[in-house]
């Protein structure tokens, strides 16, 4: 882990969609890490994670989970936010693309 | 196959409609999340890392080309193209939006499809051998009596909320266990006794976080029973296993906690008062299921065996598909194909919308429509004349679906992992890649000869790696992907649970510690005909153990 500060990030998956969504400063959601607010007291972004459950038509299972903040930019901590907030790692799914390998 | 009659129709289209009105009123906010959970679990849905994912029923793996195009549609419709075949013989889409679901579901009742008991805790999809009706070396096709319990477990009231999910696996060839039978809630083998056909019964088994062999506890049921015994056994699991504890909730726990013995005596007492209710097989009942599944409109035609061999000599691609892809059939004049879904680079298990197409239409014109997905996440031709080998084999190849490594080093079984799986610690597509690519050339595979490696992203082993002879565990370690090696399990007759030998592995060390296991092999099988578990089982952990580790000592390594 670096030195940078923790920082926490609300995140849940959009009902409708079941994407990975962010709430922004404005209370609304995003798809894009990028676009997250991030609390700097774990408490405060608990406190808005009870605010917002009741959005039961808009998001799905929210919860908090921790960052850092590298100059502003939110890096998660955990393997596991990393890539829900880039998408699955895997090169490639679609086997008949296999001839094309990405690297 | 087996066919929908009206009231199978009816039963399929009235869930799917019940459960577009649950989504609805999940949509409107009407159902808290809480309150839908269940309902959509019940339904095949589950949500996952990043979206939600649909799990469909692929009853004891016998599918149809009119049914795999419309999986086809489905993936390039409703998800991003392309479908993942299941260890339970079953397909999940990654990526359907909810509100898309319950179309998904009609369009599903279109083809006598659903996704109706693929989660939650109840009696799942039950699997087979995928060989079912076309080896030679079974007694009959086990599919009727899977059909038969199936429609038993369907909706049946008394079993929708189990303690936990249970899972059953038939087997009708003797020793040659194609279904994992005994790492099943109850495994049922087709046996014959004095010129009597019926059952051994076996309960018990499982993976997970504790896997255990199953017990038997029958060695003989008269078919006639089979419902009756089923029944029995889950009549008493669902009264005595466990609800306080998830992780002691299956029915493994349960008969280790009585003793096969004691549960033995609880099934057969439980039975001995319903054994010849209305649950009692008649012969009526069970020939008219048998003749859903008669032999397809074979050609006569003389034996092909030497066909075969011939087709199987030399290190051409085709020889090397004959031998490794390819299996006898009881009918004169045929074959059984295995399209490998592990070409190097992919996604143990993936098929494009464009692939189930073709696949579809080369099931029409070599095998008679039909189809099988097997647990180890390929597919199979189950009826292809011997003489039309060599054109199938182009065609696959021209797919990307004859790599040649069935039973070999690349014919892994991979769980979805952390990748897609909101359970998992670890990545497993990425390692399975690593190695299918790492591994590629099949003249060394054909070399190392059986083997079977197996990869889960978690302790859930949904990949099976308590059973591969070489066997990778994903763990969280203080956050950072790490993978146990195992060695030495087998899902077949000569059933055995793989051991840890050390401490677990980054992810950029594994595959390196996968290659060390196997040039130790190499070294110490008597000879080149000595399959790994036998060598493995022959000389013990010690060698791996120092091959891996050299001398350093792991005191304990089972929590590393």
């Amino acid at each position: 882990m670096s030195d940078a500060p923790i920082c926490y990030v609300i995140t849940g998956s959009l009902t409708r969609e079941g994407d990975v969504a962010y709430l922004r400063e404005d209370a609304t959601w995003a798809t894009r890490l990028a676009e997250a607010h991030a609390f700097t007291d774990k408490k405060q972004a608990e406190a808005k994670l009870a605010e917002i459950k009741v959005q039961q038509a808009v998001i799905t299972e929210p919860y908090v989970f921790e960052a850092e903040d590298r100059d502003g930019a939110i890096r998660p901590t955990s393997a596991r936010e990393i890539l829900r907030a880039e998408g699955p790692s895997t090169r490639l799914r679609r086997p008949d693309q296999a001839g094309a390998r990405a690297s | 196959m087996y066919r929908y009659d009206e009231y199978d129709q009816k039963l399929v289209r009235e869930r799917a409609a019940q459960f577009r009105g649950q989504v609805e009123r999940r949509l409107s906010g009407e159902l808290t999340e809480d309150e839908f959970k269940p309902l959509r679990l019940q339904n095949g849905l589950y949500l996952q890392l990043h979206a939600y994912m649909l799990r469909i029923a692929v009853p004891y793996g016998t599918l149809s080309s009119t049914q795999l195009r419309k999986l086809a549609h489905i993936a390039r419709t409703y998800d991003r193209g392309y479908g993942h075949f299941t260890t339970r013989q079953n397909i999940q889409f990654n990526w359907p939006k909810l509100e898309d679901i319950p179309n998904i579901l009609d369009e599903l009742a279109d083809v006598e499809m659903h996704a109706i008991q693929t989660s939650g805790n109840c009696i799942r999809n039950i699997t087979t051998d995928p060989f079912a009706g076309t080896a030679r070396d079974e007694l009959e096709d086990p599919r009727p009596y899977c059909e038969l319990a199936r429609q038993w477990s369907t909706f049946h009231p008394e079993f929708a909320f189990l303690p936990r999910k249970f899972k059953i696996a038939f087997t009708a060839s003797g020793e040659n266990d194609r279904a994992a039978m005994k790492f099943h809630d109850i495994g049922v083998k087709l046996v014959e006794k004095n010129g009597e056909r019926g059952f051994e019964i076996w309960v018990g088994g499982g993976m997970g976080r504790t896997p255990v062999i199953s017990k038997q506890i029958r060695d003989f049921l008269p078919r006639e029973h089979l419902i009756s015994y089923l029944e029995a056994v889950l009549r008493v699991y669902n009264r005595l296993g466990r609800r306080d504890n998830i992780y002691k909730a299956r029915i493994k726990i349960l008969v280790n906690e009585t003793g096969p013995d004691r549960f033995r005596e609880m099934v057969e007492a439980e039975w001995e008062d319903t054994r010849d209710s209305s649950l009692r097989l008649t012969d009526a009942e069970i020939e008219r299921m048998r003749g859903f599944f008669t032999a397809p409109n074979y050609e006569s035609l003389p034996d092909s065996d030497n066909l075969l061999a011939q087709l199987r000599e030399g290190a051409s691609a085709l020889a090397r598909w004959a031998r490794n892809n390819v299996m006898l059939h009881k009918q004169a004049g045929y074959s059984a194909v295995t399209l490998s879904l592990k070409e190097p680079g992919t996604p143990p298990g993936d098929l494009s919308d464009a692939q189930m197409d073709t696949v579809a239409e080369l099931a029409d014109r070599y095998s008679f429509g039909e189809l099988s997905v097997t647990h180890v996440q390929n597919l199979v031709f189950p009826h292809v004349k011997t003489s039309d080998l060599e054109a199938l084999h182009g065609e696959l190849a021209a797919l990307g679906v004859a790599t040649p490594n069935v039973g070999r080093l690349n014919d892994m079984i991979c769980c979805p992992g952390l990748d897609f799986c909101n359970l998992a610690n670890a990545r497993s597509i990425p390692v399975a890649q690593e190695i299918s690519e790492r591994f590629e050339n099949i003249d060394y595979q054909d070399d190392l000869g059986e083997l079977a490696l197996k990869i889960s992203g978690c302790i859930n082993a949904c990949g099976h790696h308590h059973v591969g002879h070489i066997g990778i565990l994903g763990i969280d370690k203080r956050g950072v992907e790490h993978y146990q090696l195992m060695l030495g399990g087998s899902a077949g007759d000569d059933a055995s649970i793989g051991k840890i030998l050390g401490r677990s592995f980054p992810a950029d060390e594994i595959v390196g510690a996968v290659e060390k296991v196997l040039k130790k092999y190499v070294d110490l099988r008597e000879s080149p005909e000595e399959p790994f578990l036998q060598t493995y089982r022959r000389v013990g952990d010690d060698p791996f153990r120092d091959t891996l580790y050299g001398d350093v000592l792991y005191a304990d390594h089972s929590k590393t």
